[in-house]
């Protein structure tokens, strides 16, 4: 036992974060090789905050992610292969080939637009009397933009079931969040807001999951929004493009001090060291993972390209005549 | 038929819509005392949780719409001027209008914006027409030119299952029409030829749809016969309507609100140029407002923003005196 998690849920933590982990290093592969097209922003090392909020999520919370989140819908249990499927610009793609891998449902590619969007999720649960909670999630840089302000003042005068969840992996693409705020802690602005604002080591699992929680049920129980900001780290470049260019910006020293900390082979070793489970359970667990993946790409590469006319579809839930209309 | 007010049109047309249907709000910058007068009395009826004042954020409250309307709400949002449109410009054309289409049709987004529109003498930053930006940002774009249509488009748009925003034109939100006591819809897409004519086709917009009859009441008088074409959405244009209508009278002129380099105006004459060329006998003529900020004293006023009888009178002369 690990906090109230039992062996069989201390192993599916484990695989949350191992699929979550090997998703993103195999789409970097694929997008390397030319499978996957256009930007691919990886959040590999990232992966606690996303299963830490997931699971502190309970049946109908939603959680909008950022553009480094792919990991995190495999988290919550979308097939991979799905997902893989949109990367590919496929048919069976999780958005039919439309979105692509910075506009997944419930991911952003605009920053910071999910704390208006989540907000607006909690305000809706809150008319209809859901008891349900909205998860706005985004990152060091979008923190410094107008509309995430905004909503996070509506969602705390409006006593909103929201929690926003702040990813502060230190960069926004160059740019150290030391250069971009003058405060210790992003989550010190909740003061701002009258809300609370806490701040956890987002490379630990359980931390996340812990506060998270306890921020999700607070906000359930009709008590309004909060901060949690993640301490984290990216060890990829921000996208696939900027990798290309080598920006000096950060050291491989610095790199390297935050794989100490990585959340998902520290979860490992813990679990083997407190005697959860067996190194060969988590080999075992590894080579599951590794099979899923794999079963995914494949699916993916052997899925149709979407029909020409699905360029024309979804444009309109309410069809009206004459649109959408051709370019020539 | 009962007259009223075209802005209580709009009004009655939200009133009825929120009575049957729970999931609509209304929010906005000072809706509670219904500063616009658009939702006056609405407070005491539906109370502060369905008419949700908005601190002045406008770009977050247009995304919390958004994402109520994600989670299934049917948010009305009132923008207090036009221009604070463009503070929201993002969550107008690059999310509410791309959800639907990026999430493989997961996600709707009915949500209706109510925009009225401001002219005379407050220039510059509160005199701008942004139509034309919503309609090149892919969005249903509607601008009723009479009470009986506010009602119905209103409704329609509400109704919708896409984002919708409605245009209220400055100067005519005053003036009484014939409504029916009932709801009705008109749909959007569909234009309406607002006079029959013979000699040339007058697209107007707005309440320039009201001086284009004024002109041509004029000019019946001198023995020319101007049909007047109403489009009432100006995204999606009805197309068809128009194109019938310039095949009888093979003359055009485009008269709008929105500015001369790329406005509206500018795509009407586009289309027409490109599907109706064989139908016309003249050159397409337009008149928008001139390519500046609209200055403040009314005399310079007048030099950018068209009233609308004396330029078109001035525009059929040019064309049917040759």
């Amino acid at each position: 036992m690990i906090e109230n998690f039992n062996k069989e849920k201390c192993l599916e933590i484990y695989r949350q974060l191992k699929i979550a982990r090997r998703f993103e290093e195999k789409t970097m592969e694929l997008g390397g090789q030319g499978e996957i097209l256009g930007s691919i922003h990886a959040g590999i090392g990232m992966e606690a905050v996303g299963v830490g909020v997931t699971l502190a999520l309970k049946k109908g919370d939603i959680a909008l992610k950022t553009h480094r989140a792919h990991g995190q819908l495999v988290a919550e249990g979308v097939d991979p292969k799905y997902l893989f499927a949109e990367l590919m610009g496929k048919e069976n793609g999780y958005n039919k080939g439309l979105g692509g891998s910075m506009h997944l449902a419930g991911l952003s590619g605009v920053l910071g637009v999910n704390v208006p969007m989540a907000s607006g999720a909690a305000l809706a649960f809150k008319m209809k009397k859901e008891p349900r909670v909205a998860v706005g999630q985004y990152g060091d840089g979008a923190a410094n933009l107008g509309p995430l302000h905004e909503a996070m003042n509506m969602a705390a005068i409006w006593t909103l079931p929201a929690v926003f969840v702040c990813e502060n992996n230190g960069y926004a693409v160059s740019t150290s969040s030391k250069y971009s705020t003058l405060l210790k802690n992003l989550s010190e602005r909740a003061k701002a807001y009258g809300i609370p604002g806490e701040t956890v080591d987002g490379m630990d699992v359980i931390e996340v999951y812990k506060a998270a929680s306890r921020l999700i049920e607070r906000a359930r129980s009709g008590q309004g929004p909060a901060i949690l900001e993640c301490k984290t780290y990216r060890y990829e470049d921000h996208s696939k493009s900027t990798a290309a260019q080598k920006l000096a910006y950060r050291t491989n020293e610095e790199i390297e001090e935050w794989r100490k900390k990585d959340p998902v082979i520290l979860w490992a070793a813990r679990l083997v060291k407190e005697n959860v489970c067996t190194k060969e359970e988590i080999a075992a667990m590894d080579a599951s993972v590794e099979k899923t993946i794999d079963e995914g790409v494949e699916f993916a590469r052997n899925s149709p390209l979407p029909p020409l006319e699905l360029a024309f579809k979804y444009m309109y839930a309410t069809e009206c005549q004459g649109i959408p209309q051709r370019g020539w | 038929m009962r007259e009223i007010r075209y802005l209580k049109a709009v009004s009655e047309a939200i009133e009825t819509e929120m009575d049957n249907d729970p999931s609509i709000f209304y929010m906005g910058e000072d809706v509670r005392f219904a500063l616009k007068g658009i939702v006056r009395g609405f407070i005491d009826k539906f109370g502060p949780e369905r008419i949700i004042d908005t601190p002045i954020s406008e770009s977050g409250f247009t995304g919390i719409a958004t994402g109520a309307a994600m989670w299934g709400m049917r948010p009305i949002v009132e923008f207090q001027i036009s221009m604070f449109c463009f503070l929201a410009f993002d969550e107008l054309v690059n999310q509410a209008v791309k959800w639907y289409y990026m999430s493989g049709g997961r996600y709707k987004v009915p949500v209706t914006y109510i925009v009225p529109l401001n002219f005379g003498s407050i220039a510059g930053q509160h005199s701008d027409s942004p139509h034309s930006f919503m309609v090149q940002g892919l969005m249903k774009t509607i601008m009723p030119a009479t009470a009986y249509d506010a009602k119905g488009l209103v409704t329609s748009a509400i109704r919708d299952n896409d984002p919708v925003i409605v245009f209220l034109p400055a100067g005519i939100t005053g003036k009484k029409g014939d409504v029916p006591e009932e709801q009705y819809t008109i749909p959007i897409g569909v234009g309406e030829i607002k006079r029959q004519g013979t000699d040339i086709t007058v697209v107007a917009t707005g309440r320039l749809v009201l001086k284009a009859l004024e002109a041509a009441e004029k000019l019946e008088s001198e023995g020319y016969s101007i049909e007047v074409f109403d489009p009432r959405t100006l995204f999606p244009l009805d197309k068809p309507m128009l194109a019938k209508s310039v095949a009888k009278t093979g003359r055009v002129v485009i008269m709008d609100d929105s500015t001369r380099t790329c406005g509206f105006a500018a795509e009407v004459a586009a289309f027409l140029s490109d599907e109706c060329f064989s139908s016309l006998k003249a050159p397409i003529k337009r008149i928008t407002r001139a390519d500046v900020p609209v200055p403040f004293s009314l005399t310079l006023e007048k030099q950018v923003v068209p009233d609308g009888v004396n330029e078109l009178i001035e525009k059929i002369y040019g064309i049917l005196k040759k």
